[in-house]
């Protein structure tokens, strides 16, 4: 390979004999004469592309075309001119140089065309180079090498990450295998499952128990999943009153006048909390508004006046020291209660955190802006990060999170977008530049990210992530597919 | 000081005894504006001075005859201290019955030729001399004698074929002992085979004026320009036509050896007539001339094989006068 040309931090190269380079590789330049090095990474490939050689190749076709072709070449210059024809360019951008063994940000000299080598780098030795290390492993993939690739987990901790791309890419793979090593490791973590597949995670895909197996538990709203008002506290329920079941200030005021009055007599409860309704001496608009409300509070069967029967996330988090996946099925109940539950969950988590009742928890929200309102998006990036909720979000739609939110991301785990508006929403945030983001991500094959954030020190890296080693529900259900072994069958 | 009105006056009266302008001839003429000084042909040819009565019809003889086009270019790649680097390639196109058959490509040949290349070789040496110093020669010289080595094994390989060369048909200062074009003749003859030569020009402009009538004739035609073309050429071998070989297309300079009737007859019932040029012919050329990604590849060839120092070159010219050149 050769250094043919270098605009802004992007250098062309050309090379002639097929070398197993791929795009998201990186690549040394050195230069023999200075003895310096530049980290490049190759983020596009192109044809050689001469007028000549196109008209080369359109005259040979169309010769080809007209007759059968018989050819004598003694010195074998055909075999050169195809290495011509064949000679690829490849598109870098300039990442880091190497100073005495380490990678530097000194990249503002000019490596020499005629003295430069050119090779790959491979992964563990980019590893080396950025010092990249920790103790708590999690192996997501492989690299372009087929070495092994893991991230750390110190890397997800106290850290806001994004999974995204289109839909089918891989983006669950790698979020169940995230919360599997995540919890492997002792952390505790809390999933809001919109399509109930984290089950799962408790099993093999042969069926066999997973590592986790004991340690995942699913929490279905109205199910495993109910509070006491006791346990959820005034805090979370104003906040659902207010943001789920939009109620007015009035009434709320009212209602919390009530709740104030049965707490006192220490009989806080679903039951109790309709009779005072009934009987207190309210105008009756602010009644009616109540008695909706405490409705949709009772068909969403998450409140209980059993003590016993309301979850404790501080008794599980206690029972489950070695660390614990919190399910939360989503998949069977209306938006409403979704919206319930979550501002239930989030506020009951940040006030058992401030408590210190509970250790710092990493939250995997998908499609969060399914069930989270968009003014909360802002508090868990913020506020709820000091308490120590650290959330993967995983969507397909980048653009239902919003700018403000990208710009905090710490890791960003990018999957397959052809789309245009996706790759320019995310390039536009992204702390890695627009060509990368548009070329890597445009071409990446199902499975691939590319990573990109503080978990690989800021140098984006293609990973093909590994098949999840739990069992994958959720999957389509599709009509054909119960059809087709009938017919193979006849 | 110098009177530059007395110099001008005298350089005019100078250039007028000598090379007389004549411009008044001009008026009213038709013209034909060169560009990048190339020879062009008028679309509809000239407007006929003199009527040219002997215009025969070609008849298609349907009998299936193979015909083989040859072709062959050559290039100056570098020099050393010694000596001088061509490439020559080689194209032959074959087709029958109306159809290409076949198509080979020969080469890129390496040539170098130096001072022992003249010692050792049976032609002139002061031939040898000007081949060595003048890249157009020695270029022209590699062309005949790969082109003759192809003729020949043509003439030899094939029976009741046509065999096409590009330009006239005439003898050179440049065959080799082994196939020249006499020994061509023979085995032709052997083996009863038409040679036929088709040049795409000719700079023979009096037979310019002729076309016309050709090109004005709804038919495939020739005309028979032997008696122009001797007077004016010597090393004349055949019979030299005019002849339109497509109803629509251009009047080329044929030379046949054998009955143009026959020749011509055979040739447009088993080649493909496109333009009124034989479709092996161009084949043979296309397949034969050089590209940009050969020499590319062939200057990479000499570097990587023989181990040679590439030196660093400058355009005289473009140095002396400038880059507006």
């Amino acid at each position: 390979m050769k250094i043919v040309s270098k605009e802004g931090n992007e250098l062309l190269l050309l090379a002639i004999i097929e070398d197993k380079i791929e795009k998201g590789d990186y690549l040394v330049i050195e230069d023999s004469k200075s003895k310096r090095k530049l980290v490049v990474q190759v983020y596009d490939e192109e044809y050689l592309n001469i007028p000549s050689l196109t008209q080369d190749i359109v005259k040979d076709e169309v010769v080809k075309a007209s007759s059968r072709e018989g050819l004598h070449d003694p010195l074998n210059i055909s075999n050169l001119s195809m290495l011509v024809r064949d000679a690829r360019l490849f598109k870098c951008k300039i990442r880091a140089a190497i100073d005495k063994g380490k990678l530097s940000s000194s990249v503002s000299w000019l490596p020499s065309r005629v003295d430069s080598k050119i090779f790959k780098l491979k992964m563990s030795e980019l590893d080396t180079l950025l010092g990249r290390e920790g103790i708590f492993p999690i192996e997501i993939g492989e690299t372009s090498d087929n070495d092994q690739f893991s991230i750390y987990a110190e890397d997800l901790d106290g850290n806001l990450n994004v999974i995204t791309g289109k839909k089918e890419s891989g983006k669950s793979h790698l979020a169940k295998t995230l919360i599997k090593k995540l919890v492997e490791h002792g952390a505790f973590v809390i999933i809001f499952d919109l399509n109930n597949e984290y089950a799962g995670l408790a099993w093999n895909r042969d069926g066999t128990p997973s590592t986790i197996n004991e340690r995942v538990i699913m929490l279905e709203p109205g199910y495993a999943l109910k509070f006491s008002l006791d346990y959820a506290a005034k805090g979370a329920i104003a906040n659902m009153l207010k943001h789920v079941l939009d109620m007015p200030a009035a009434s709320m005021r009212e209602f919390f006048r009530i709740w104030d009055w049965l707490n006192a007599k220490n009989s806080l409860g679903m039951e109790r909390f309709s009779n005072a309704i009934t009987n207190w001496d309210i105008n009756e608009l602010v009644r009616d508004a109540l008695v909706s409300r405490l409705h949709s509070m009772q068909a969403s069967k998450l409140f209980t006046d059993d003590c016993k029967k309301s979850c404790r996330f501080e008794e599980i988090i206690k029972q489950n020291k070695n660390g614990v996946a919190l399910v939360i099925g989503m998949g069977k109940t209306s938006p409403v209660v979704r919206k319930m539950t979550v501002e239930l969950v989030l506020s009951k988590l940040v006030e058992l955190l401030e408590h210190g009742s509970i250790p710092p928890i990493f939250l995997f929200a998908e499609e969060a802006h399914l069930y989270v309102r968009d003014t909360y998006w802002e508090d868990i990036i913020t506020r709820m990060r000091h308490f120590g909720v650290y959330t993967t979000f995983i969507t397909n739609q980048p653009d239902a999170i919003g700018d403000g939110i990208y710009r905090q991301v710490d890791n960003i785990f990018l999957f397959n977008f052809t789309n245009d508006f996706d790759l320019e929403r995310i390039s536009r945030v992204s702390v890695v530049d627009t060509d990368t983001i548009k070329s890597i991500v445009r071409t990446l094959p199902q499975r691939n990210c590319l990573v990109i954030g503080k978990a690989v020190h800021d140098l984006p890296i293609v990973v093909k992530t590994a098949q999840a080693e739990v069992l994958t529900l959720g999957e389509t259900k599709r009509f054909f597919k119960v059809k087709i072994p009938a017919r193979q069958k006849e | 000081m110098i009177d530059f009105s007395e110099i001008t006056g005298r350089f005019d009266r100078a250039i007028n005894a000598v090379l007389e302008p004549k411009l008044d001839a001009l008026v009213g003429k038709q013209v034909l504006f060169s560009s990048d000084e190339k020879e062009y042909s008028p679309m509809e040819g000239w407007e006929p001075k003199n009527h040219f009565p002997n215009i025969n019809t070609i008849k298609v003889i349907d009998e299936p005859t193979t015909v083989a086009a040859i072709d062959s270019s050559s290039m100056f790649i570098g020099e050393t201290a010694e000596g001088m680097i061509y490439s020559a390639k080689c194209g032959l196109a074959l087709a029958c019955k109306g159809k290409p058959v076949m198509h080979f490509k020969i080469g890129p040949m390496l040539f170098y030729i130096n001072d022992d290349i003249v010692s050792s070789s049976t032609i002139d040496e002061k031939l040898w001399k000007f081949v060595l110093f003048d890249t157009a020669t020695a270029k022209r010289m590699i062309r005949v004698r790969i082109e003759r080595i192809m003729q020949n094994e043509m003439c030899r390989l094939l029976t009741n074929a046509i065999i096409l060369v590009d330009g006239s048909l005439k003898r050179s200062v440049f065959e080799d002992e082994q196939n020249t074009f006499n020994s061509i003749l023979r085995n032709c003859e052997a083996n009863e085979n038409q040679l036929v030569g088709i040049s795409k020009t000719t700079r023979l402009k009096v037979l310019d004026q002729l076309a016309p009538s050709l090109m004005r004739n709804g038919d495939t035609c020739y005309i028979d320009v032997s008696s122009i073309v001797k007077s004016l050429v010597s090393n004349v071998i055949g019979t030299p036509l005019l002849a339109k070989l497509g109803n629509d297309g251009l009047v080329l300079r044929i030379d046949v050896l054998n009955d143009p009737s026959e020749s011509l007859g055979r040739l447009v019932a088993n080649d493909v007539i496109a333009n009124g040029y034989p479709e092996t012919l161009r084949l043979a050329h296309h397949v034969s001339i050089f590209t940009r990604t050969d020499v590319t590849c062939l200057k990479g060839f000499i570097l990587s094989r023989f181990g040679v120092k590439e030196m660093m070159c400058e355009d005289v010219r473009r140095t002396l006068l400038g880059a507006f050149l």
